[in-house]
């Protein structure tokens, strides 16, 4: 325990994490109640090749490719916000179904982003600063640097405020669009935002898991949260507190193995909590619902017993 | 004394989808205090309509007016009340909470609901008999209390003007009059109430006036006169002829009751069972 | 027969099978069902090469098969509690499943056999290289071996129980009513599909399983309705997209994977803007015609409603949501065809203008 507190660089990947993962568990509740998280995905996926595009970009204009956040990030944002936007212009535009057309863009995207990644780390001359981009698939935390904690926790940070900002607006919208349109409420414009601070938390997210379990880190805190409340703003402080646990533990249990990349842990830790809220929970809890039903079993025999006298 | 604005006027609606009309050339007039229910076959239109009018969908030509201002600057005046099936039953909301929803509109932006909202929810929610539900979960509750919560929404908006998604699909008999009962309490006191219904057998029974759509209007007025099999057949058989004689000002607005004028039309009334809906 | 040749055709064996498989996904609408089966198999292929160490055992396909299985059972009974968004519990399963495969992939296994490198991409540049044996005579590589006989249990599938996939596709009620049992010609399938992505697997690797199985497949969905010939389409797109890809691969000096994924989805990005009926250029000039019809309509019906009155410029412009563009367009048409009438108050309708109007709402 000592260690932690002595170790630096252990510090800074911990509340790194923590933080990622109280945006990414915050913003995940409006996806998962929106049923986005397939949408999550496949934004995940195919920020790989923004990444990508932008590096070899730094590359070509400073002769070295820049793996800094203020350089991959905006890379990152616009690809999300183009395959998302592609996406929908191909369900207006066909009669395709939002799995398959969802699908292809993630092999489009995602494809071809593995293609520069792959012919950036085999190409001849060697591009100087490619070591690490492969961390982008499975988050490897501990690459974060000081410079990248505070465009992260800028990004988070306003993305949170604007969810705040817009509370009532974005619940109302979420749980009646219509309703929320006949008010007079530019439900055009909340549904960007939305998608917008959806794509920011994607984004930051991927630093921590990697693009591959991105979809988990958003939707498992959100899932475990709801288990214990009915109450959307509890919701979200709650699953804004799960994904910061599960951050920092997950990050801190995987640099103790020097080989494992930080996604897959934090994803397991979400995961446990994830299950221990699906059975225990007061009310919803699968365990809490099998006392239920033995009481009511219970009594309907005493009734039943009482009727034959 | 100058006659009351209509509740609803609207003059010659088209909303399109792709190039595709859904609804043409749309003329309807609802005069205010008056039950209406709107009927048509599958896709005919009807909840376009509720829609176009809610200002949801875009319209391609025509006019709406509320309460004789275009609709834009009254949007508020309608209290909407979805589909049971479009409602995400399993988000996090209390009873409360939803009721409160219907307060977002003249808070306007960035104010929270705060202590009048909160008691304007409840009263209510004691108007429709759901104050005791008020911190429960949306879906916890039975298809009559969901109604009920939706109609305490409306209330809360203070909207002069109901109007009702297929509010008996999926509903047992008993809570469909209770609900009915709860409508014309409300037509009573003086509010429009516009229902978009699916069961031809008790139209006569449950509305004042009746529209029928098929992408037109086909006919709109009293039960009586606008409820004839002739005209249901037009609306539900084949394709409609000679639109110029039933669709248009060629039919005179409906004049049906205005709050200060005589008594409502002799409508019998039901038995209502247990009202435990 | 070269490497490259062999490599080719396990390529091309391996986007058939996919798309194949691809195209009742995507008519069921269970397309992601390929994204989450090709990240759940991992652990199950990676246990197996634990226990055996041998990566042509049977028993990884057997494992990561059953891998799959579980993944879905896990997350139907998560569903049938009511308590989790669909897609939600589809996510969290088969990434927690997935990230059990890659912890023991980077902890229980050395690296050389198993990285990242694999599960994403695949190894189809190496597959030629791992003979398939019979009484010590090399036939052809094993993966050609593993995916003909895959091929053919997936085509000899399709053949026998076309019409009762079909109908268990489109309506299960039916099939029931027929004696087809469509559960269990369900379940028989999902394990087809699930055999079908450990086998791709582990060549194609996780991306190219997904692109294959869904990209050919939506492409054929863009050009034809009927199921018979959309299995050929997407096959043939497959085809058509394997051999680009394995090539751009090899001229790039990268794993084909990732070319063949990205080319999958160029066609299917052309198709959607060329498609003959579907596509968004066809569509745009459809829709362009029956617009102008409805703004006729609309223009004339608006001088309908006020009977002999002239109704002037301004109001007329203002009747409906076009832009002055449209609405010069629609007048001129209306002009020559002789429907309007022109005064120095404004426009009215002609009766030939009346008759028209008539005649279409009988067609409305």
């Amino acid at each position: 325990m000592l260690d932690f507190f002595n170790d630096h660089t252990l510090r800074t990947v911990c509340l790194g994490t923590a933080g990622i993962g109280a945006v990414s568990g915050a913003i995940g509740c409006f996806a998962y109640l929106r049923r986005q998280s397939l949408i999550g995905d496949v934004v995940a996926h195919s920020s790989l090749l923004g990444i990508m595009v932008f590096f070899l970009g730094s590359y070509l204009i400073t002769g070295e490719g820049s793996k800094s956040l203020t350089v991959l990030i905006p890379g990152a944002l616009l690809a999300g916000v183009t395959s998302l936007m592609l996406t929908r212009w191909i369900l207006a535009q066909t009669r395709l179904k939002p799995d398959s057309a969802l699908g292809v863009m993630l092999a489009i995207f995602f494809g071809s982003g593995i293609l520069l990644l792959r012919w950036t780390q085999r190409a001849t001359p060697n591009i100087p600063g490619k070591r690490g981009l492969e961390d982008y698939l499975f988050g490897m935390a501990a690459a974060m640097t000081n410079s990248d904690l505070w465009m992260i926790g800028v990004l988070g940070v306003s993305s949170i405020l604007v969810m705040l900002l817009m509370w009532k607006e974005f619940k109302l919208f979420t749980f009646d669009p219509v309703f929320a349109q006949s008010t007079g409420l530019k439900t055009h414009w909340i549904d960007t935002l939305m998608l917008l601070i959806l794509v920011v938390g994607i984004v930051i997210g991927i630093q921590s898991v990697g693009v591959v379990l991105m979809i988990a880190l958003l939707v498992t805190p959100a899932s475990s949260a709801r288990q214990w409340t009915g109450h959307l703003g509890t919701m979200v402080l709650l699953a804004s507190i799960f994904g910061a646990v599960c951050g920092g533990v997950g990050s801190v249990l995987s640099a103790s193995f020097s080989n494992v990349p930080t996604g897959p842990v934090i994803v397991l830790v979400a995961t446990v909590l994830f299950l221990v809220s699906l059975t225990a929970a007061p009310r919803r809890g699968l365990i809490a619902r099998m006392i239920k039903r033995r009481k009511l079993e219970k009594s309907a025999q005493v009734v039943a017993a009482g009727g034959n006298q | 004394m100058p006659k009351a604005n209509p509740a609803i006027a609207i003059k010659g609606l088209t909303v399109a989808y792709d190039s595709v009309p859904v609804l043409w050339n749309v003329h309807l007039t609802i005069e205010q205090g008056v039950m209406m229910g709107v009927v048509g076959p599958n896709g005919a239109g009807k909840s376009t309509l509720l829609k176009a009018v809610l200002g949801v969908v875009p319209t391609l030509a025509g006019e709406v007016k509320v309460l004789g201002k275009p609709f834009r600057s009254h949007r508020q005046q309608i209290g909407y009340v979805p589909q049971r099936t479009s409602v995400d039953w399993d988000f996090p909301t209390t009873v409360l909470d939803l009721v409160k929803m219907g307060t977002y509109g003249r808070l306007g932006w960035f104010r929270r609901p705060g202590a009048k909202e909160k008691h304007d929810a409840l009263a209510a929610l004691d108007r429709f008999e759901m104050r005791g539900f008020a911190n429960r979960q949306i879906g916890e509750l039975s298809g009559g209390q969901q109604q009920r919560a939706f109609l305490a929404r409306a209330y809360v908006q203070d909207a002069p003007i109901y109007f009702l998604d297929e509010p008996f699909a999926a509903v047992d008999a008993t809570t469909e009059k209770a609900i009915i009962r709860l409508l014309k309490d409300l037509r009573d006191e003086g509010k429009t109430i516009v229902v978009v219904h699916h069961d031809l057998t008790t139209i006569m029974d449950y509305f004042d006036a009746i529209t029928l759509v098929n992408k037109k209007i086909i006919s709109s007025g009293p039960v009586a006169t606008a409820f004839t099999s002739d005209l249901l057949n037009k609306t539900y058989g084949g394709p409609i002829k000679n639109c110029g004689i039933d669709c248009g000002f060629a039919q005179p607005p409906v004049q049906l009751r205005h709050p200060s004028s005589s008594p409502p039309p002799n409508i019998p009334t039901l038995p209502v069972e247990a009202d435990d809906a | 027969m070269t490497l490259i040749l062999w490599t080719l055709a396990i390529a091309v064996l391996t986007a058939v099978v996919c798309s194949l498989c691809g195209v009742f996904l995507v008519v069921k609408h269970e397309s992601m069902i390929a994204e989450a089966l090709s990240h759940a198999v991992l652990p199950g292929i990676l246990i197996a090469f634990l226990v055996f160490q041998d990566r042509t055992s049977p028993w990884l396909i057997i494992s990561a098969g059953l891998s799959g299985l579980l993944m879905v059972w896990i997350v139907q009974t998560i569903r049938k509690t009511g308590l989790v968004d669909g897609d939600a519990a589809l996510g969290i399963v088969f990434s927690a499943l997935f990230s059990v495969g890659i912890i023991c992939a980077n902890v229980g296994l050395n690296r050389v056999h198993f990285d990242s490198h694999c599960i994403i991409d695949g190894n189809l540049a190496m597959a030629a290289l791992r003979p398939f044996k019979i009484n010590g005579m090399e036939i052809a590589p094993h993966a050609f071996v593993l995916m003909a006989t895959v091929l053919t249990l997936l085509v000899g599938f399709i053949a026998i129980f076309y019409k009762e996939l079909k109908l268990m596709m489109f309506d299960s009620a039916l099939s029931q009513t027929f004696g087809f049992r469509p559960a269990m010609l369900h379940l028989v399938w999902l394990a087809l599909v699930s055999i079908t992505t450990v086998s791709a697997f582990e060549i194609a690797g996780s991306i190219l399983v997904v692109a294959l199985m869904i990209a050919p497949p939506a492409t054929a969905f863009l050009l034809t309705r009927r199921l018979g010939i959309m299995l050929v389409i997407s096959s043939t797109i497959g085809v058509i997209s394997s051999v680009i890809g394995l090539y751009l691969g090899l001229w790039l000096d990268i794993a084909p994977t990732g070319p063949i994924a990205s080319v999958a989805g160029m066609i299917f990005l052309l198709t959607v803007l060329l498609a003959p009926r579907q596509g968004v250029i066809a569509k745009f000039r459809r829709r362009g015609i029956q617009r102008a019809y409805l703004f006729q309509q609309l223009l004339l019906a608006r001088l309908d409603g006020d009977d002999k009155n002239w109704v002037d410029n301004d109001a007329l412009a203002n009747a409906v949501a076009w832009t002055d563009q449209q609405f010069g367009r629609t007048l001129s048409v209306c002009r020559n065809r002789n429907w309007i009438d022109e005064s120095s108050s404004g426009f009215s309708i002609t009766d030939k203008g009346r008759d028209y109007l008539v005649d279409t709402m009988d067609r409305l």
